[in-house]
């Protein structure tokens, strides 16, 4: 009768006759014997040959059993090393004082043959288990200290795209756990070049590194559109269109996105699948929330996706609190969450608004206990007052080419020579339409730019009469004429055009100069400037821009096309 | 008097084969060197290692099969735990004199 | 957690029933419930009235059974929430994807 595997079995006995017998019946089942006679060997065999499991005798010379087996149980450190003590020990306190030292059996004399072959059996295998279970462990510690670190360095590429944001401006506070990302918690904030204020508190389903995969591309295109003066709409909506062209179905994002105006005190508030925000009025002490009324960005495309914010008026002092579910789901010791009422309370309590924050996360870390420290604890809150140190936010974005142009002007001469060969307008289109906001108003622009070429072009420079075209015969007369006065021309049409932000929006003033003779436009003035006179396009022009100008001799033109944030 | 578990001899036997009479060698060596520990700890009046002789001497004899021999080792261990070597001379003659009839039993299964 | 399913009388309609927790433990069994459904449906009951709990990713799986029905297409009823599942839904304004009573 042999074991499947031999086994190494030291033996630690000081009297010979007590050791023989175990030799001979620990052999005879196949396995391999080493032996010592006190308990000083016994550590000595133990560190050479290193058993795989250790019989001792309780009372030996030198140093005993219950020392020997201190003394290899640290040796083996990590390793399972089985301690059978061989005693006929009496006495319970001997029993525990072996337990204690780390004995995980006993046989006592008179051996029995089949009681030990059984006890070896049982504890090669638990052995055999140990080490399965040891080698299992070292492989998930492994995984997990790749994973962690795979983490940090995803997180590092997600601060990277986040940092530019004015997070730490002094009008919002937040908490948020430092590997919120982790536990599909983003929270975002930039400034728009006029100088209102953008943030998107997200909660993307899942956990781990599928919901921080999305918090990326939410990061970058936040970032990437609110520096350059997109809207809240506009960032949504490629947000959304984002989310739902990259991320499998069933990942999205809960999210509450809130654009702050400081110069007219208002925000807008815009809540896909979050909890209700909550807005706190400083005077009266009370508070408003903010339903969601959106699906979740990332779950629906195209026109389905819902943009419209609420819009609510605010006093300076006033403060908007937002939060991922974390807070409501916050649970305690008997299972209970922390819920809506007990949120509502903590408003009840406080009178200066000051406090409320700290008042909410201490509230929840109560309620939770301190042991059960939620991570997905997601807690942000912006104050109704211009960032004292705003001047510092913007500058930050200015350094940056991420700001895009918004303020700028241009002077451009058509000569006479390019007349014939080249179109001025799609060029001057395409810098004007470098201004977001102005993207939307291609169509208008690309009128009002044509409407004030042709007219400078035209009737200007070419000197030619709109009156021709009012029969069959003189609109032929008027190309024929056109063709003919280009080639000889020697005029010129200058452009200037400007742009620059507003607390509204946006101003774009067209001026237009050519060296035709002009005409008497004073005649057909209004008191406001506008003419009204109907040729050259005047009706369209009036209708399109704030203000049409003619300067000079009639020559000159200015507009104004002014657009609004947000609409 | 003198009493032998002669089925627990019988096992020994198999479980050692050709060792069985070095096994009787090495007990009778063991013993006689273990009894003479135990008269010298009596003249040196000392419990403590009278204690510890008398244990292991309990075991080997139990491992031989020798019952009685076993029952009186235990007696003398108590002694040595209660620190009181009253009559402990008596009683080493007495494990002595059953060592003695124990091993001219044991030599007949050689 | 457990699911259920049975099909009406004309084996139109699948009801799955989610006893317990909804959320990603029960990710498995759900799929399996529409995904091994044989034969497959025109429309779907998802009943909740055993649910005592719903988590956001409860919600992801809601989607790829709405995606596996036909996307815009689907017939999925929510039936027999709890206020306290039937808040989520309304907080995540699904009744917009989906039936719910």
């Amino acid at each position: 009768m042999t074991a499947a595997k031999p086994l190494t079995v030291l033996i630690a006995d000081d009297t010979k006759t007590d050791r023989m017998i175990l030799e001979s019946i620990v052999k005879k089942e196949g396995h391999l014997v080493v032996s010592a006679e006190n308990g000083v060997e016994a550590i000595e065999v133990y560190n050479a040959v290193r058993p795989d499991i250790v019989l001792l005798d309780v009372l030996m010379p030198e140093l005993d059993g219950v020392g020997a087996a201190r003394a290899i149980k640290e040796a083996a450190g990590d390793e399972m090393v089985p301690i059978i003590f061989l005693t006929s020990l009496n006495d319970t306190d001997s029993l525990v004082r072996c337990l204690e030292a780390g004995g995980d059996d006993f046989l006592s004399k008179p051996y029995n043959r089949f009681i030990l072959q059984a006890k070896i059996k049982a504890f090669s295998r638990m052995r055999d288990m140990h080490t399965t279970m040891r080698k299992q462990r070292n492989q998930i510690q492994l995984n997990n200290d790749h994973m962690l670190q795979e983490q940090a360095v995803a997180k590092q590429v997600f601060d990277n795209i986040a940092h530019s944001g004015c997070l730490h401006a002094s009008n919002v506070r937040y908490f948020m756990s430092p590997l919120a990302v982790f536990n599909g918690d983003v929270l975002v904030g930039a400034l728009r070049p006029s100088g209102s204020m953008l943030i998107l508190l997200g909660d993307f389903t899942g956990h781990g590194l599928p919901a921080a995969i999305g918090a990326m591309p939410l990061a970058s295109t936040f970032y990437g559109m609110a520096h350059k003066g997109f809207s809240l709409s506009d960032i949504l909506q490629e947000i959304n269109q984002k989310l739902k062209s990259t991320l499998p179905i069933g990942l999205f994002c809960c999210a509450t996105m809130v654009e702050m105006n400081f110069k007219r005190n208002y925000v807008r508030v815009w809540n896909g699948g979050l909890p209700d925000c909550f807005v706190y009025r400083a005077k009266a002490g009370t508070i408003e929330t903010v339903k969601s009324s959106h699906l979740p960005l990332g779950v629906v495309g195209g026109k389905d996706f819902k943009d419209d914010s609420c819009y609510l008026e605010l006093e300076p002092g006033d403060r908007l609190f937002l939060w991922s579910d974390g807070i409501h789901e916050a649970r305690n010791a008997s299972g209970e969450m922390f819920g809506e009422e007990r949120l509502v309370s903590v408003f009840d309590k406080v009178s200066d608004g000051e406090v409320i924050f700290d008042s909410i996360l201490n509230a929840v870390q109560k309620f939770a206990g301190e042991g059960e420290r939620d991570d997905d604890l997601s807690l942000v809150e912006l104050s109704m007052v211009t960032p004292n140190n705003i001047a510092q936010l913007q500058d930050h974005y200015g350094s940056t080419s991420a700001r895009g142009l918004t303020e700028w002007s241009l002077s451009f001469e058509v000569k006479a020579g390019s007349f014939r060969y080249f179109d001025p307008l799609p060029l001057l289109l395409n810098i004007v339409q470098s201004v977001p906001s102005l993207r939307k108003h291609g169509g208008n622009l690309y009128t009002i730019l044509a409407e004030l070429y042709s007219n400078a072009l035209e009737h200007g420079v070419l000197k030619l009469d709109s009156a021709l075209k009012k029969s069959a015969d003189g609109f032929l007369k008027y190309y024929e004429l056109r063709t003919e006065r280009l080639e000889t021309t020697t005029g010129s049409v200058t452009f200037g055009i400007a742009h620059k932000l507003t607390s509204e929006g946006g101003v774009l003033t067209i001026q237009v100069k050519d060296t035709g003779d002009g005409f008497n436009y004073k005649k057909y003035q209004r008191k406001d400037g506008n003419l009204t006179y109907s040729g050259r396009g005047m009706n369209l022009l009036n209708d399109l821009c704030r203000r049409v100008e003619y300067k000079g001799n009639g020559n000159e033109v200015e507009i104004e096309f002014v657009w609004q944030d947000d609409h | 008097m003198s009493n032998l578990d002669t089925a627990a001899i019988e096992m020994l036997k198999t479980v050692m084969e050709d060792d069985f009479a070095m096994l009787l060698d090495t007990f009778f060596e063991d013993s006689l060197q273990r009894i003479a520990d135990l008269k010298r700890h009596v003249n040196d009046r000392d419990p403590e290692a009278f204690r510890k002789t008398a244990h292991s001497l309990k075991g080997s004899a139990s491992n031989l099969g020798a019952l009685t021999m076993t029952q009186l080792c235990l007696q003398a261990e108590e002694m040595g735990m209660a620190s009181n070597l009253d009559g402990a001379e008596n009683l080493v003659s007495e494990i002595d004199r059953e060592y003695h009839a124990v091993s001219r039993k044991l030599e007949t299964f050689r | 957690m457990g699911i259920r399913t049975s099909y009406s009388a004309d084996t139109n309609f699948l009801t799955i029933a989610v006893e317990g927790r909804f959320d990603f433990s029960a990710h498995q069994e759900f799929r399996a419930a529409y995904e091994e459904a044989d034969p497959q449906p025109a429309g779907f009951n998802v009943d909740m009235s055993e649910t005592n709990y719903l988590d956001s990713s409860a919600l992801g799986m809601l989607l790829l059974l709405r995606d596996h029905a036909g996307g815009d297409g689907a017939n999925i009823t929510i039936e027999n929430c709890s206020a306290d599942v039937k808040k989520i839904l309304t907080i995540s304004n699904f009744e917009q994807l989906f039936t719910i009573k």
